[in-house]
């Protein structure tokens, strides 16, 4: 199993209160599978991204990656982790503004410790597929939101993770945008990569096989796609 | 690394508030850094030319609460003969800054720094002879060895060898020898070297005598020498050579390395001297400067761009780990740090001769060797790592998931969120550094006030010291001149001494009370002095009475100062009789006055016994007060009369306020350093401050704007924001304020008079920065108070 939540908890205390933002989740994802998580503002959704990209902790409960507790491992598997299975896109797309397209491409290569001539190929691959190759020196300003997004999806795929996680993917893009980067998506689920999604688009959480509704930290249900 | 650079690059050109600040506030205290490390390699540098450097030693008289350095001729004549090791080494009588005349061609050249010495002296002091040699340049009395710079003074291109130079109208000197110049990190410059046996007929007395004490010993100690032992058998011999020895007089062997640096405390020494706590104040100074440039720089890369935390989220996110961070954060502070060194150096360039001036140093870019090369380059790798790590622990601390999730305006607000405790606590100490340095400041003026102002003992202002040249006329001239200024409405007074106030006695001498005999003894400075002298230099005559030309009987008539009266253990010294051991077989003398201490060397040490009586003889100083007016045309009239009544020697003068303003030289020196470094640390955590109050504002934005829309009032707001900043300042205050105090507490122990460490002193201090703070962000809060709601609130 890819993902596996058991029991899984993340609550603040404040105060005398102690504030849920999830509770008891029990959930697996298995390799390949494209789940779309849906839910009201405020469900525990975004935490529930972030804790499976090991980005935040849960608070009580245990997450399995690749069937390795997560607690357990140390900082350097978890990077070993973000370098090699996991990828990230952002409702914010969060590019590098300093960075022209090529080198946002680049930067999670060079943290692989990828050489330069094999980095240089992988990145004019990445551009080559995302029909890119005439921006790769302009700097994310300069592009409009779905254009950065893609930039941001390139970067994500480009260590070939084996999950990608996304929060809000397409919640700055028109429409017509969202749509391209859906269809992005589940080409590269086609692919084998495993995709989690976060969103409030129903229309777009269909994209996925797989359905799961948050309601205040708990999952309200979990259905497949037709 | 190429990736990592560019980046740096791209940020530092970025975010220009932040850089511009950092830049100015790292180069310059770069700079400072240069030119302290500069002084201070310098300082260190001393002597250590000399091939024999580590073999040299001084002998020190230690006395009670002081260490001097000279001693009898003969003793050394005793020690040569009886200690084998001490018999290498050299005599030197050094006149010091007083200048001698030497006459050549019906010209005068003052001279200070006159060196008499015997020929050893060669042996451990090098020199390069362009003419002549060590072995008999200096064998017999009245040769001279002078310097190349002396030389092309008096005599040109002409050859000097064997030339005769008339010193004080009355003795004439071969020239036997010409040497290079020596390096100027010397603590004896000499550019005339005369033979000491010379003084045999200069000054036969001194050659003689046991109570004459002026002259300095060194001598060539090898490496296996038991140096402590070897004191213990100077003492001894003192013990049984000296007819007036009570055997309490022990001595110190003092190595030629801790000469220039750690003589502080010597008294009557012509020594070069700096001070090891000099240098280690000025390297305290910069490191302190270098430490508010870093926190600066810690602070604002963190705090100013809230996009510098989301930055670092996407970084983690995309497995960068904590050494990637650290990288990345060391790279920026690479550029900026080479930027900066640049910077420094050009900084130095144009400040230096501007700092030299207000430090009276001679410093040059010139003496830049690997050594200061080194130095610098290790400060800035230093800084490079400390800020880096500081950067990357900062950053990698901060979970990305907070700071990613949801939409930019969101998680910039988040992201600014991160200004830490432990970021506030670098303001808290930034701010503290910059008190203490206030404090000192203050402190600083109010001592020096106190020494050059209050405790002087006498009125320093509108006073001339005139030299009179020892000669057989002495006497007979100084009457001439005090007829003559008798006349002149712009004279108020006339008195002559051996030694003026603001310059070092001369000779000291035991005295002690006839009724009780040699237990009473104490060392007093002899002061003979004309009935004119104390009412010309205004002292404060606490008991009795001052001379009186008119009574004979007041030849054998004295007065002493407080402390000669504190130190004999005198209740009622009127009418008390004492005896002047300096003056060998004279009668009894009477004590008919008691006048306040009168500072003679400067006041670090502590205040001295002084005994004044009438001499009609070596009255060297001619003390005149003018009235106040034209001061320039006074000076010509004097000189005038001066050249009528003696034509051949020069009218040699010196402002008595001037004399002390050298005598504090060091102290005023540090005072003008504390006050330039006080004035960079404010000016570099202010603009910190500035930072941080944009900072502030900009997390805030939102909470202001929703106080705003529930009719909160722009003052309110401006309070709000300025409320944080003067917690800060509080906080620093209260972590100054007693450091402040045990470090000044610490630097007033070395004056024999302390100012007082008031409590106002803080406050001010406090006051000051609290102000300059307030107007620094007072500017940022108002302009975030003022600022459309709607703006701040459109998107949530």
């Amino acid at each position: 199993m890819l993902i596996s939540f058991k029991d899984l908890d993340k609550f603040y205390d404040t105060g005398f209160q102690r504030a849920f933002i999830l509770k008891g989740i029990n959930l697996d994802i298995a390799e390949g599978e494209f789940v779309s998580i849906m839910g009201p503002s405020g469900a525990g959704k975004s935490t529930l991204l972030y804790i499976a990209g090991m980005l935040d902790e849960p608070s009580a409960g245990e997450y399995y990656f690749l069937d390795q507790p997560v607690s357990k491992i140390n900082e350097k598997k978890r990077v070993e982790f973000h370098r090699h299975y996991v990828g990230f896109i952002f409702q914010a797309f969060h590019l590098i503004e300093e960075m022209t397209v090529y080198e946002n491409i680049e930067t999670p290569l060079v943290y692989k410790g990828m050489k330069g001539s094999l980095r240089q190929a992988v990145v004019a691959e990445m551009l080559d597929r995302f029909n890119m190759v005439a921006k790769k020196d302009l700097f994310p300003s300069q592009l409009s939101g779905g254009q950065q997004q893609l930039v941001a999806i390139a970067r994500a795929i480009a260590g070939k993770p084996k999950l990608l996680l996304a929060d809000e993917p397409t919640g700055n893009l028109h429409t017509d945008q969202g749509k391209q980067i859906m269809d992005l998506l589940v080409q590269l689920n086609n692919e084998g990569i495993t995709i989690v999604q976060v969103t409030h688009n129903e229309q777009f959480a269909r994209y996925g096989k797989r359905i799961i509704r948050l309601t205040d930290g708990m999952i309200s249900s979990d259905t497949r796609t037709v | 690394m190429n990736h990592y650079l560019k980046l740096a690059v791209r940020n530092i050109l970025k975010q220009k508030t932040g850089s511009l600040i950092n830049i100015f506030g790292l180069s310059i205290s770069l700079a400072v850094c240069l030119i302290i490390t500069l002084f201070v390699v310098t300082e260190f540098s001393y002597d250590k030319f000399n091939p024999n450097y580590t073999e040299i030693y001084r002998l020190l008289r230690v006395g009670e609460n002081s260490r001097v350095p000279t001693h009898q001729i003969i003793f050394n004549e005793v020690l040569k003969t009886d200690l084998a090791e001490l018999g290498n080494g050299a005599m030197v009588f050094n006149r010091g800054p007083e200048s001698l005349f030497f006459q050549y061609d019906n010209t005068d050249y003052p001279i200070t720094n006159v060196v008499f010495t015997n020929p050893g002296y060669f042996n451990l002091f090098p020199v390069d002879f362009i003419s002549g040699n060590m072995n008999t340049a200096l064998d017999a009395p009245n040769k001279i060895v002078i310097s190349e710079s002396t030389s092309k003074r008096i005599f040109g291109d002409e050859n000097p060898m064997g030339q005769l130079l008339k010193c004080d109208n009355s003795f004439d000197f071969e020239v036997s020898g010409v040497f290079k110049d020596p390096p100027a990190n010397t603590h004896i410059h000499a550019g005339v070297l005369a033979s000491i046996e010379s003084l045999k007929t200069l000054n036969p007395f001194m050659t003689t005598s046991w109570n004459n004490t002026s002259t300095q010993f060194y001598y060539l100690l090898p490496a296996n020498t038991q140096i402590q032992d070897l004191e213990l058998r100077v003492a001894a011999e003192f013990k049984k050579a000296c007819p007036n020895s009570n055997g309490g007089e022990t001595y110190q062997l003092q190595p030629l390395s801790k000469i220039h640096l750690f003589s502080s405390d010597i008294t009557w020494d012509l020594a070069d001297k700096g001070s090891i706590q000099e240098v280690r104040s000025f390297i305290v100074i910069a490191i302190l400067i270098l430490i508010i440039a870093c926190f600066n720089y810690i602070n604002l890369s963190t705090a100013l761009a809230g996009k510098r935390t989301v930055y670092t989220g996407i970084q983690k996110v995309m497995g960068a780990d904590r050494k990637n961070i650290f990288i990345a954060a060391m790279s920026e502070v690479l550029i900026l740090m080479l930027v900066c060194s640049g910077l420094a150096f050009l900084i130095t360039t144009f400040a230096l001769p501007g700092f030299n001036k207000i430090m009276g140093f001679t410093l040059s870019l010139a003496h830049i060797d690997w050594v200061i090369v080194l130095i610098f380059i290790a400060v800035c790798l230093f800084i490079i790592l400390i800020t880096s790590v500081f950067q990357s622990w900062n950053l990698s601390r901060i979970s990305p998931a907070s700071i990613l999730a949801g939409n930019i305006r969101n998680s910039l607000i988040r992201g600014k969120a991160s200004f830490s405790r432990f970021s506030q606590s670098l303001s808290v100490l930034q701010l503290s550094i910059t008190m203490l340095l206030i404090v000192s400041v203050i402190t600083v003026f109010k001592q020096t006030s106190l020494v050059m102002e209050e405790k002087l003992g006498f009125n320093k202002e509108q006073m001339i010291v005139l030299q009179n040249p020892w000669d057989e006329n002495i006497h007979k001239r100084y009457e001439l001149l005090k007829k003559e200024l008798a006349q002149m409405p712009e004279v108020k007074g006339i008195g002559a001494s051996w030694n003026s106030p603001g310059e070092n006695i001369n000779n000291y001498g035991p005295v002690e009370l006839a009724e009780i005999g040699e237990p009473s003894r104490v060392l007093f400075g002899q002061l003979p002095v004309d009935e004119g002298f104390l009412s010309v230099v205004e002292a404060n005559l606490l008991l009795g009475r001052n001379f009186d030309k008119a009574l004979v009987s007041d030849s054998n008539k004295v007065i002493i100062n407080k402390m000669g009266m504190d130190l004999l253990n005198l209740k009622d010294p009127l009418g008390q009789k004492v005896k002047n051991l300096f003056n060998d077989g004279n009668p009894d003398y009477e004590i008919i006055g008691v006048v306040d201490d009168i500072q003679y060397q400067s006041l670090r040490e502590n205040g001295e016994a002084a005994i004044y009586y009438l001499y009609g003889s070596g009255l060297y100083r001619v003390v005149i007060r003018l009235n106040p007016g034209d001061m320039s045309a006074s000076l010509k009239k004097l000189e005038n009369i001066w050249k009528d009544i003696a034509p051949e020697y020069p009218f040699d003068y010196k402002f008595a306020d001037q004399m002390i303003q050298s005598n504090y030289a060091q102290v005023i020196r540090t005072r003008s350093l504390l006050s330039v470094m006080a004035f960079l640390a404010i000016a570099i955590s202010m603009l910190g401050i500035f930072g941080l109050g944009v900072f502030m504002a900009q997390r805030r934005i939102k909470e202001i704007g929703i106080r705003k829309v529930n009719g909160a009032k722009i003052s309110e707001m401006v309070l709000l924001l300025n409320k944080d900043f003067v917690k800060w300042i509080t906080l620093a205050f209260i972590i100054a304020t007693p450091v402040a105090w045990l470090v000044m507490h610490k630097w007033l122990e070395g004056f024999a008079y302390k100012t007082s460490l008031s409590w106002w002193i803080f406050v001010l201090a406090g006051l000051l920065a609290m102000t300059v703070a307030l107007l620094t962000v007072t500017w940022q809060s108002w302009r975030a108070a003022t600022r459309n709601p709607v703006e701040s609130l459109r998107y949530e």
